[in-house]
Order: structure tokens, then C-alpha cells, then sequence
């Protein structure tokens, strides 16, 4: 069955794609099945940059770094969110300037200071900046944070301040990316780290492809090779399309059901009206269902994107039903974040504590990971909370995914323990692995009640006492 | 600080791959990282065998897997790091 759809291991396909027709038939096809989801105009600029960077012979950096502030001026709010939307709508409502406008000025200004930032690492390579990106730019948002919270409470319009905060929180990792990059010891041309900034093929605030060095790794290297990746670009798009209307039809079957959203019914038991067990249970399970499949769906498209610009990245998501254990499902579910974390929490702690007590080293470096850079992560991208509710609100009300991390980063450590113990075992069978599956999911299951809502006002007790309720404990 | 001799990388990488059930033979200059053949929990199992073997020092300078991704850049990084 699955070679049925393998496109790209059929030589007439592979050697149409190579041919000046077959790349406009797989242009076309690709941009029609992208037209679907994404708006024209963001059709034609994802299409123009691949295109540029697929197959132009020179200045290739440059026109990927075109492409990729052409998308961006295109959706300059890529990173906002409902809360960072209603603060500006209430402090500025009124502007002369449209605050898109107002976005897209200071984007333009960032990848400017970017350029010279990534210029400074690269002529002063053991300065603290370059050394230390990740604390350097935490601090650096931390005071800027705060800075706008005091301006806003004394009255003052902040706005000048709080885009760039959010903006430069929200390109934090791309930036620590370049800034690894640059340091390197062939470093790849400050255009194409700028480009990867956020790149024209989409991404989240982890960023998709890491930063220019890794993406160079991927990069097709003769026409057969482009055929092959464009192709697999083209069905991993077609299979996100899938994806896109299962998660739609799960949405609309659990509506018609009568399942509440998960964040519902937390609030329906807090209020002294829950919605019964087993509708409860439910929600949850779509919730996470749900989850899954977009987070899936967004990851495809933006690879089958990167693909179709000749880079052969890895899936985002590859199989998560088929994790046996939770660290093997933390590799396969959200593949770029747990690379983002690898890179900026584990080994920095894991190459420097514990090298005499191996277990406890592999212990730490993955709690540093899955547990407090994750914390980190999620904090700094929503660092707009801050100025919404207050430092004290917004770290009170960040307790429930404090609490999801830890648990998650000991169930992933344990995880790793034991598999590390058991590596030279072979462990199969089909009720070890059913076995092994319902653990799993049943684990993120239960714990996504802790960090799958991101609203700060349902606190840790409601939704600990939600879970005690479903299971028995309390009425 | 030993110099590195492939074989006994190579036999350290297949024991990694029988652990991962991926019993399909590895050429010397295959992506082992890269490629997701082997995944990060086996990057800190190569580590502590190259700090145990080899005496090698990882705090002393930025990390890249790519640096570690077949057997013969693993071969390649050890001898470089000795001399």
C-alpha cells in the first residue's frame, strides 16, 4: 500500500519532476493543494522563495532572506495571540498608524539589529553574547518585560517597546540559532541565518529547520535529488490536508456530541456543575486527539514547504502512535522543540555536571530539558501574560505548567533510565506493546490537563481537582 | 589521550543499532544522527564512551552532533581532539 504512494521512488516521476514541465506541473500542484488552507498571496511568496531557492544558481541567500520578509510583512502577527491582540486593541485603539503597519516597521527594524548582532558574533566570537545567547536574550527580555509592564502601569504608551519585547521573545530561539550558526567554524552567510529567521516556509517559535548551518546539511544536491524532495514536499502536504480535515470532523462530530472543549469542562466542575464523567474523559481525549492532529498538521505543511525549497528536513511529527516509551514519544511527537531543547538545555548540562555518576548526569540534563527549558520556552512565548496580568498573576497562574513539566520531564527522564538500562534487551511482542502504548498515551492523557489549557485564570486546583473527580477520588 | 582506531567505533555503533533493532549493516560514512537513525539518548551513550575510552573533554568546546554523525567524523573528532 505504501508504495503505491511512493512518488518519489518511481524513476518516470523522478525524472518528469526533473524536467522544466514536470517542475511547473509540481509548482502547480503544490500550490493549488497550499491554496487550501493558506491565502493566495502567501501562496505566491512561499512558491516564489522555494522556487528561488531550489533553483537559482546565485545570491541564493539573499533571495531566501527576500522571500522570507516578504512573508513576513505579508503576517507581520504571525506570533500574536488572542491576550497580546486584546492588549494592544485596548491600549491603542485609535492609533492613526494600524498597528500591522506599526509591526511590520519594527520587524523590519529587528532583522536590522539581527544583522548587526549576528555581524558582532561573528567578528567577536568569545563575547558573552555569542558564548551565552540563550541567557543573554532571557535577561535581556526579562528587563524589557518589565520595563513595559512599569511604563504601561505609570500610564505611558508603551507600544514602542512592548512590539519589540514580544517580537524579539518570539524570535528568541531562531536568534540563538544564528547566533550558534555565526559561530560555527564554517559559518554560513549572515544573509541565509536572517532568512532563517522566522523562514518563508513557516514555522513556530521552535523553529522549523533550526538554524543555516542544518538546513545547508539538508540541502538537495543534484536535480534528481530536488525531484526526489520535491515530491515527498508534495505528499507530505497532500497527507496534511488529511490531517487538516480529520481534525475538523473530530472537532464537529465531538460538538455534535455534545463533548464540551476540555477548558469547559474544567470550568463546569470548578463552577459546581460538571459535565459527568465519562463526557469529561471525553473532552480530554478529543482535546488531545485534536492536538495531536494539528500539531501534525502544521508541522507537514511547513516541511513539505522547506522541501519543496530543496532542504529534505525531517517530519516534525513521525508516528507518535508507534512511541513504546515516553522518551521514544518525545522524539517522535514535536521533533524541532525537543531538538531546540537538546541543544540549548541538554547538552550544555549534560557535557558539565555529575561526568562520574552517569545515571544521575542523563537524570539532570534531561530535567534541564523537558522540564525547565520547556517551563522557559512557554514562558517567554507567551511573555505578553506579563503586561496583561501582572508579574505575580502571570507567574501564579503559570503554576499548572510548572507542574506539567516537572511531571512530564520525571516521566521522560525515568524513561530514558530504563531504556538506557534495558538497550542491549530486545523487547517486543504485541501485548507489550499494546501495553506500552496505553502507558504512554494514558500518561499524556492524563497530563494534559495541566499544560494543554493555556488560559492563566483556570488555576492548578481546578483542574487537580478536575482529574481527582475523574478519577473517583473526589465527588 | 588515545588516538582513535574506527573498528572500535564501529563496533560501539553497532551495538547502538542492535539496541535500536536496526540490524541493516553501516557503512563508515553513513549519517547516523542526521539521518535519525540513532537518536539523541544514543548521542549521550557515544559521549560517555568516547570521555571513558578516549578521555575526552566535551565542556571544552561547543557541541555539534554533526561533528559525531558517521564513524569515520567520530574516528576524525577523537584523533583531532588528541592532538
Amino acid at each position: 500500500m505504501s508504495t503505491a504512494f511512493a512518488l518519489e521512488q518511481r524513476p518516470t516521476a523522478i525524472d518528469f519532476a526533473t524536467t522544466p514541465l514536470g517542475r511547473s506541473v509540481l509548482f502547480g500542484c503544490f500550490g493549488a493543494l497550499l491554496a487550501v488552507s493558506v491565502p493566495l498571496r502567501m501562496v505566491i511568496v512561499v512558491l516564489g522563495g522555494a522556487a528561488c531557492s531550489a533553483f537559482a544558481f546565485t545570491g541564493r541567500a539573499w533571495l531566501i532572506l527576500l522571500a522570507t520578509l516578504a512573508a513576513l510583512m505579508l503576517d507581520p502577527a504571525w506570533y500574536s495571540n488572542e491576550t497580546f491582540e486584546a492588549f494592544l486593541a485596548e491600549r491603542y485603539a485609535g492609533e492613526l498608524i494600524s498597528i500591522r503597519t506599526i509591526e511590520r516597521v519594527t520587524l523590519l527594524c529587528f532583522f536590522v539589529a539581527s544583522a548587526v548582532a549576528l555581524a558582532y558574533v561573528r567578528r567577536r566570537p568569545q563575547s558573552l553574547f555569542a558564548r551565552r545567547p540563550v541567557l543573554t536574550l532571557l535577561v535581556a527580555i526579562a528587563v524589557l518585560t518589565l520595563l513595559v509592564w512599569q511604563l504601561d502601569q505609570l500610564g505611558l504608551g508603551a507600544l514602542w517597546l512592548a512590539l519589540p519585547t514580544k517580537i524579539l521573545a518570539s524570535f528568541m530561539w531562531f536568534l540563538c540559532y544564528a547566533v550558534v550558526d555565526q559561530r560555527s567554524k564554517q559559518p554560513q552567510p549572515i544573509a541565509l541565518s536572517l532568512g532563517l529567521l522566522r523562514p518563508f516556509w513557516g514555522s513556530w517559535s521552535a523553529p522549523i529547520g533550526k538554524g543555516a548551518s542544518y538546513v545547508s546539511r539538508f540541502r538537495a544536491e543534484d536535480a534528481r535529488e530536488l525531484a526526489c524532495t520535491q515530491l515527498k514536499g508534495l505528499k507530505l502536504l497532500a497527507w496534511s490536508l488529511v490531517l487538516q480535515l480529520a481534525s475538523k470532523s473530530l472537532s464537529a462530530a465531538a460538538d455534535g456530541a455534545g463533548i464540551p472543549p476540555l477548558e469547559a469542562a474544567v470550568r463546569a466542575y470548578a463552577e459546581g456543575a460538571p459535565a459527568g464523567r465519562t463526557a469529561a474523559w471525553a473532552a480530554l481525549i478529543v482535546a488531545v486527539t485534536v492536538g495531536a492532529l494539528e500539531l501534525a498538521m502544521w508541522g507537514h505543511r511547513f516541511v513539505a514547504c522547506a522541501r519543496l525549497a530543496g532542504f529534505a528536513l525531517r517530519r516534525s511529527t513521525w508516528r507518535p502512535l508507534q512511541s513504546r516509551t515516553l522518551a521514544d514519544f518525545w522524539n517522535r511527537y514535536y521533533y524541532y522543540f525537543k531538538e531546540l531543547l537538546v541543544d540549548f538545555f541538554f547538552y550544555p548540562t549534560f557535557f558539565r555536571v555529575f561526568k562520574k555518576r552517569p545515571r544521575l548526569r542523563t537524570f539532570c540534563a534531561t530535567f534541564m530539558a523537558a522540564g525547565v527549558g520547556n517551563a522557559i520556552y512557554h514562558f517567554v512565548r507567551n511573555v505578553d501574560f506579563v503586561w496583561s496580568l501582572g508579574p505575580v498573576q502571570a507567574i501564579e497562574g503559570y503554576g499548572s505548567y510548572a507542574f506539567y513539566c516537572t511531571l512530564l520531564a520525571l516521566g521522560i527522564a525515568i524513561s530514558q533510565l530504563r531504556a538506557d538500562a534495558r538497550a542491549d534487551q530486545n523487547t517486543g511482542g504485541v501485548v507489550r506493546s499494546l501495553w506500552s502504548f496505553a502507558c504512554v498515551w494514558g500518561f499524556v492523557v492524563c497530563l494534559h490537563v495541566f499544560g494543554g489549557i493555556d488560559d492563566r485564570s483556570v488555576s492548578f486546583t481546578d483542574r487537580w481537582f478536575f482529574m481527582l473527580h475523574q478519577f473517583g477520588v473526589r465527588s | 589521550m588515545m588516538s582513535a582506531q574506527p573498528e572500535q567505533i564501529a563496533t560501539f555503533i553497532r551495538s547502538c543499532l542492535d539496541a535500536h533493532r536496526d540490524v541493516e549493516p553501516v557503512e563508515h560514512d553513513e549519517s547516523l544522527f542526521l539521518s535519525g537513525r540513532l537518536d539523541s539518548l544514543t548521542v549521550t551513550r557515544l559521549v560517555v564512551f568516547l570521555e571513558d575510552t578516549f578521555g575526552l573533554n566535551f565542556a571544552d568546546h561547543p557541541f555539534d552532533v554533526a561533528e559525531l554523525d558517521s564513524i569515520d567524523q567520530i574516528a576524525q573528532f577523537v584523533n583531532r581532539s588528541a592532538s
